[in-house]
């Protein structure tokens, strides 16, 4: 039975055409999708909710076409999408010299610490009546939140790479004359470049719970105060749509940064979770 | 996360070791400490200077000495401790819930094949999407009471933990389990002793990242939902525009997150000691 047990393992898995796995591969997605579809829509039929409380797949998705014939569904999504856009494009500059120049001097680091890590514990949101309190409702506003949300995790991980860098490498790199330019553009940033990437990858995620933060609480504009408003007028089944749409996003940014995040990474072993 | 190797060969002086490898700056544990608190006090000193000196109005920064009388002014009228103690006691009930829920779940969705099948889509696509969407669904469905805020410290850290703790149970060493299989344990047996043990470490860090995110969630359930807590208090002063309130319980926020997450972090140190 062990040896058996053995047997099965060692063998190589059946592999298919390359064609055949690429189409293959939203497969689960899609099954499971659809079978959440039907699992929602039994529900209505058993149970034939208020459609205020619970509207069925039917209705949503008639108040998504509805919304997107109207002309409403892009604006909204345009507009969120810039304020994230530029707040990561912002934190990016900011947060990667930093974290690196952080990562590089242990007097630095010790220095920063305190703060990052108080930055870091506390969910940054918090501060969300802070910046409202300074810049009112608006673009800005939404756009400090997602600098303040994405550029801590970025510091974080980029002063991390840097200080995970092998020792041994170092001081081989040294040995055989590396100067200090050599040595970082050819030792620390190829092995903090992953760590870059996670967190950027971090760093989306988070900034998206800001810009929405902001956009469901002050009704500045975008996505978020679509779901809003469409809660205050009853109009479940398009807080419905909407909120899918929200989903899709993060969907598609966290899926992306996943990518790039295996891209830089992929002489490593593995991802760090 | 790394495979999960049993390293029994230590360096054998770790102090001298670590002195050898490293070509970085040392600081001992006596300087930090020194550095720390030199550190903290110049931040306030230079905060109280600038508030007093500069042409910064006090609605954006009031003077630290305020923001000091502020605090001691709310904990004589009782608003202070109150609501700590609200919010306190609503995050805990909340995160032994979570944990209550996630752990077993993951153990079980790791270790049952077909359940990872069914259940891992949904479980990394709620653990993806922020989980701030869904507050206006709880708004709508739960109402605007504590179970909504119940509810959203729930949401926020049971994904969190579960992902750690099934993506934990997969990285079981599979010659241990096979060795245990030949040695004839039973399911129950397998999970107890081999299963279970080696996904402690996971279970750790699963916890603290719920931790985390139950944070976030505890200042969303405030800041829409509750008429009580440090979250509401935050808002309501920003609100008001009582800067020095706000200052006072944002710093009195930190202060807890730090702590607990600082808590948490030890913990799991100290579970994972084992590992490498």
């Amino acid at each position: 039975m062990a040896t058996a047990a053995i047997g099965t393992a060692l063998q190589p898995r059946r592999t298919r055409p390359r064609w055949q796995r690429w189409a293959l591969k939203p497969l689960p997605g899609l099954i499971s999708f659809a079978g959440f579809v039907l699992v929602w829509q039994s529900v209505i039929w058993i149970f034939d909710p208020n459609p205020i409380l619970f509207p069925g797949p039917v209705d949503v998705w008639q108040a998504f076409i509805d919304t997107w014939a109207a002309g409403d569904l892009w604006p909204p999504v345009i507009d969120s999408m810039r304020a994230m856009f530029v707040g990561l494009v912002i934190s990016l500059v900011v947060g990667i010299p930093l974290g690196l120049a952080i990562g590089m001097s242990p007097t630095a680091d010790l220095i920063t610490s305190p703060y990052l890590w108080g930055f870091f514990a506390m969910p940054r949101i918090a501060l969300a009546p802070l910046l409202i309190l300074f810049l009112g409702f608006g673009f800005e506003v939404k756009v400090w939140l997602v600098v303040l949300s994405a550029v801590i995790p970025i510091i974080l991980s980029c002063k991390d790479g840097v200080q995970t860098t092998d020792e041994s490498l170092v001081r081989a790199a040294r040995s055989f004359g590396a100067g200090r330019l050599d040595m970082f553009g050819k030792v620390i940033a190829p092995n903090t470049l992953p760590f870059i990437a996670s967190g950027v990858r971090n760093g989306i995620s988070r900034g998206f719970v800001g810009l929405l933060v902001i956009e469901l609480t002050t009704g500045s504009g975008g996505i978020g105060t679509e779901v809003m408003q469409s809660m205050r007028n009853f109009d479940t089944a398009r807080m419905f749509a909407f909120t899918g749409v929200l989903i899709a996003i993060a969907l598609i940014l966290v899926s992306l940064s996943r990518r790039l995040e295996a891209y830089a990474s992929r002489w490593r072993e593995e991802v760090v979770l | 996360m790394s495979t999960v190797t049993a390293k029994p060969v230590r360096a054998p002086d770790v102090k001298t070791f670590r002195a050898y490898r490293s070509s970085r700056r040392v600081y001992s544990r006596k300087q930090r400490w020194i550095v720390g608190v030199l550190n903290l006090s110049t931040f306030f000193v230079v905060w109280q200077l600038v508030a007093v000196y500069s042409d910064i109005p006090q609605l954006f920064l009031p003077s630290v000495t305020d923001v000091v009388r502020e605090l001691k002014e709310m904990s004589d009228e009782g608003i202070l401790w109150g609501n700590l103690a609200i919010s306190v006691w609503i995050y805990v009930f909340s995160m032994v819930i979570s944990i209550a829920i996630a752990v077993p779940l993951g153990l079980l969705i790791g270790g049952v094949r077909i359940l990872d099948r069914i259940l891992s889509t949904y479980v990394w696509a709620l653990y993806t999407t922020p989980r701030l969407i869904l507050m206006p669904l709880i708004l709508l469905w739960v109402g605007i009471n504590d179970t909504a805020r119940v509810v959203i410290i729930v949401l926020s850290a049971v994904p969190a933990t579960l992902v750690v703790v099934m993506e934990g149970v997969k990285t079981v060493d599979t010659s241990l389990v096979r060795a245990a299989r030949a040695f004839g344990a039973s399911r129950l047996r397998l999970f107890r002793s081999v299963v279970f043990p080696s996904t402690v470490p996971f279970i750790a860090t699963g916890i603290r990242m719920g931790v985390s995110r139950g944070l976030i969630g505890l200042f969303i359930g405030e800041y829409f939902t509750s008429a009580d807590g440090i979250g509401y208090i935050i808002t309501l002063a920003g609100k008001t525009f009582n800067s020095a309130r706000m200052y006072g319980m944002l710093l009195i926020f930190v202060l807890f997150c730090v702590a607990l997450v600082g808590l948490t972090q030890l913990l799991e140190r100290k579970v994972s000691a084992w590992r490498a």
